[in-house]
């Protein structure tokens, strides 16, 4: 019975101090990047097609990437490097939309999406002129450029 | 690792978390259909490694692995990148593979 409430003592021995309080805030921040980790890889096994992964990857990625690199400075706060992993959060932030914009870029190019389920479609052809922009002109994907609509089409 | 504690288990607890992920992901770089989806696997895998090395400095508290974690990041976005401008569509297999045994 003794050697149970030693050890349990020594397993609640952080929170005896405010240091101790830190850390434990750093691990349960931690605790929630990876549970945003794990919710991402199971969006990459559900969702269906590449556009769906690249949701998944795209967003509890960065959150989860986020909380992490914010935890573990907490943990190690004091030391030299904590800026150098808070560097990771902000290459984070600036990276996964770029990434994940190409990457869907890439994927509408390849016709991987059907068209049916897109609300509005930037790539289209001249042709379906409800998709031309504000300027009358839209993105020929098999050009590469940019045309007025055809009036009247 | 030092004693087990509260801050230690929950750590742990992420670890786990992590390498359960890691397993559903690779199972999904062998299954995905299409190089596209396994590009963005790949791209998981990268963001899960810097994750396991912030446990990895959360746990022994050795912050000599944080200029890993930053060259991991740089080189997961140029690789995403770099493959978005480069890819070519995928081949369908059924129609070109009996062509080529005929020559």
């Amino acid at each position: 019975m003794s050697t149970t409430v030693v050890a349990a003592a020594a397993f609640f021995a952080p929170l005896s101090s405010t240091s101790g309080w830190f850390d434990l805030l750093g691990g349960l921040l931690v605790l929630t990047g990876a549970v945003f980790s794990l919710a991402a890889t199971i969006g990459l096994r559900r969702f269906s097609g590449p556009i769906g992964k690249v949701h998944a990857s795209a967003k509890p990625q960065t959150i989860s990437l986020i909380l992490m690199a914010i935890g573990t400075a907490i943990i190690v706060r004091g030391s030299m490097d904590v800026g150098m992993i808070l560097v990771v959060a902000v290459i984070a932030m600036a990276t996964a939309p770029v990434a994940a914009n190409r990457m869907g870029s890439v994927i509408l190019r390849e016709d991987q999406i059907d068209p049916a389920t897109l609300t509005r479609n930037d790539l289209v052809d001249p042709s379906q002129d409800s998709a031309a922009g504000p300027d009358g002109e839209v993105y020929n994907s098999a050009t590469g450029t940019t045309e007025p609509t055809s009036p009247g089409a | 690792m030092g004693d087990l504690t509260v801050v230690t288990a929950l750590l742990y607890l992420a670890g786990l978390l992590l390498a359960i992920g890691a397993l559903i992901t690779i199972a999904e770089l062998v299954r995905g259909p299409g190089s596209l989806d396994r590009v963005i696997c790949l791209d998981m895998i990268t963001a899960l490694m810097q994750g396991a090395l912030a446990v990895y400095i959360a746990v022994s508290r050795d912050t000599t692995v944080a200029v890993a974690m930053v060259a991991t990041a740089l080189l997961a976005f140029v690789a995403t990148t770099a493959v978005a401008r480069f890819h070519r569509r995928d081949e369908p297999k059924t129609a070109t593979q009996p062509e080529r045994a005929t020559h």
